[in-house]
C-alpha cells in the first residue's frame, strides 16, 4: 500500500514558482504547522501577493465556483464593492484559503499556512455589520470583504475581521485572534478548511 | 526537502514527562487521531482546595493566558491567568495517581471509574488530544453536556465557568471543539486547533 502523505518536497515554504513543482493542493505537516500548495492570481483588480495577508479561494464568478477545486487564491474580493447592506450577499470569493507567507507573482504558486500560529501584516478589523468592534483575543475571525466598512470605503485586500454576531450570513472561522492591539503586529491561530 | 512530521516518540500517549520528551507542540498522527504535546502549568493535584481545578483524566485543558498557545502551554484553571479561554485539547494521561508524591506513576486508564486519575503534575509535560474520538466528562455530575465554544463572543467567555468544564454552544461563531454522544461512558468527537 502506498503512503498517501507527501513528505519529500522541492520547494522551501517561501520558495515561488512559475510552474506547479508540488502538485496543487499538496499539503505539507511542518512541527505543528500546517501549508497548501496553491496557485495565486492578482485578480480583476491586479492585487499583489502581500506576506501575511490572507488570500481567498478565486471562484470567477457565483456560477463558476473552482475556486477551492483548483486551489487558485486571490486577495481580490471582487464584486464586494458594493453597498454595506449587500456586501455580505455577493457570497463571491468568501472562502478563506490561508495566510501568504511569500510573495508570487500572478498565476505563480506558492505555499499558504492552513493551521498553527500566524502573523499577519494587516491589523484585524471591524466586522462590516453593526455593531463592528474590533475582535479581540481569543475571538472568531473571518475573511473581510474587501472594502472599509463604510460604502466607498477604501478596498483592502487580504484582510481578516470579526466573526459577524447574531446574523445569518455565511461565514467562515479562519481562526482566532491572539495579538489585537493595533500597535502592535497581528496575530492568530490559523484554523482553515483544508 | 522532508518535512519535519515526527513519526518516532519517546513517550507512549499515557505517559507524561517532568521534562520536554518530545518537544513542545509537536504533533503526533495515530490513526484517525491526533494528539499534541504540550507543557502542563495550571495547579498541581492536590494543592488546589477547589476540586474541581484539578487536570482529571478526560478533562478539558485550556493555553493559558495569551501567550499559552505559542508556547503550547496548557491549565485547567480559567482563571488564574487572564485571556485563557482557547480550549487546547483532551488530557489523556493518567500520570498522577491519588495523592501527590513527587513521582509521576504511569498506568492505562480504567474507564469503569477515571473519576479517580489526575492527568499529570505542575509543569510536567504529556499529550492532550486534539481530534478523533475520545471519552469525556460531559454528563457527568458538576460537568455541562456536550458541546462548547471559545468564542466568538467576549462575552460569553467571560462567562465561562473556570473548571475547564464545557458548554453547549451558545452562536453561530463558537468553536466547536467536541460533539458530545453521550452514553454510558460519555465520549465525544473532539476538534480542537492545532
Amino acid at each position: 500500500m502506498i503512503y498517501g502523505k507527501k513528505h519529500i518536497f522541492t520547494t522551501s515554504l517561501i520558495d515561488t514558482g512559475v510552474t506547479d513543482l508540488e502538485g496543487l493542493g499538496t499539503l505539507r505537516w511542518e512541527g505543528n504547522k500546517l501549508y497548501k500548495w496553491v496557485q495565486y492570481t492578482t485578480g480583476n483588480n491586479n492585487l499583489p501577493a502581500v506576506v501575511g495577508q490572507v488570500p481567498t479561494y478565486w471562484d470567477t464568478s457565483t456560477t463558476d465556483r473552482q475556486g477551492y477545486k483548483n486551489s487558485i487564491v486571490s486577495n481580490d474580493r471582487e464584486n464586494n464593492d458594493t453597498t454595506s447592506s449587500t456586501r455580505y450577499q455577493n457570497l463571491l470569493n468568501m472562502v478563506p484559503a490561508g495566510v501568504l507567507i511569500s510573495t508570487p507573482e500572478d498565476m505563480e504558486y506558492c505555499w499558504v499556512q492552513l493551521a498553527g500560529y500566524a502573523e499577519l501584516s494587516l491589523t484585524f478589523r471591524g466586522s462590516p455589520l453593526l455593531p463592528n468592534p474590533r475582535p479581540q483575543f481569543g475571538q472568531a475571525v473571518t475573511t473581510h470583504m474587501g472594502k472599509d466598512t463604510e460604502p466607498g470605503g477604501a478596498f483592502i485586500g487580504g484582510s481578516l475581521c470579526t466573526m459577524p454576531m447574531g446574523i445569518l450570513t455565511p461565514g467562515y472561522i479562519t481562526g482566532y485572534a491572539l495579538e489585537t492591539d493595533l500597535a502592535k503586529v497581528n496575530s492568530m491561530i490559523c484554523a482553515f478548511p483544508f | 526537502m522532508p518535512d519535519s512530521t515526527k513519526i518516532a516518540f519517546r513517550t507512549s500517549l499515557v505517559e507524561t514527562a517532568p521534562f520536554d520528551a518530545e518537544g513542545v507542540g509537536t504533533l503526533r498522527f495515530e490513526g484517525e487521531n491526533i494528539y499534541k504535546w504540550v507543557k502542563y502549568i495550571g495547579p498541581n493535584p492536590g494543592e488546589d482546595t477547589e476540586a474541581y481545578t484539578q487536570p482529571w483524566l478526560f478533562e478539558v485543558a485550556y493555553y493559558s493566558g495569551e501567550t499559552g498557545y505559542q508556547n503550547s502551554e496548557v491549565t485547567i484553571d480559567l482563571t488564574a491567568v487572564a485571556n485563557t479561554r482557547i480550549p487546547a485539547g483532551v488530557f489523556i494521561s493518567s500520570g498522577v495517581i491519588g495523592t501527590v508524591d513527587g513521582k509521576a506513576g504511569y498506568s492505562y486508564p480504567n474507564l469503569d471509574n477515571f473519576d479517580g486519575l489526575l492527568a499529570v503534575y505542575q509543569n510536567n509535560y504529556c499529550w492532550i488530544q486534539l481530534r478523533g474520538s475520545v471519552n469525556s466528562r460531559g454528563g457527568g455530575v458538576g460537568y455541562t453536556y456536550g458541546l462548547t465554544q471559545t468564542d466568538g463572543s467576549v462575552t460569553e467567555a467571560a462567562g465561562l465557568p473556570d473548571d475547564g468544564q464545557l458548554q453547549n454552544v451558545k452562536g453561530g461563531t463558537d468553536r466547536v471543539v467536541i460533539n458530545h454522544y453521550g452514553g454510558s461512558v460519555p465520549r465525544g468527537i473532539c476538534n480542537f486547533v492545532f
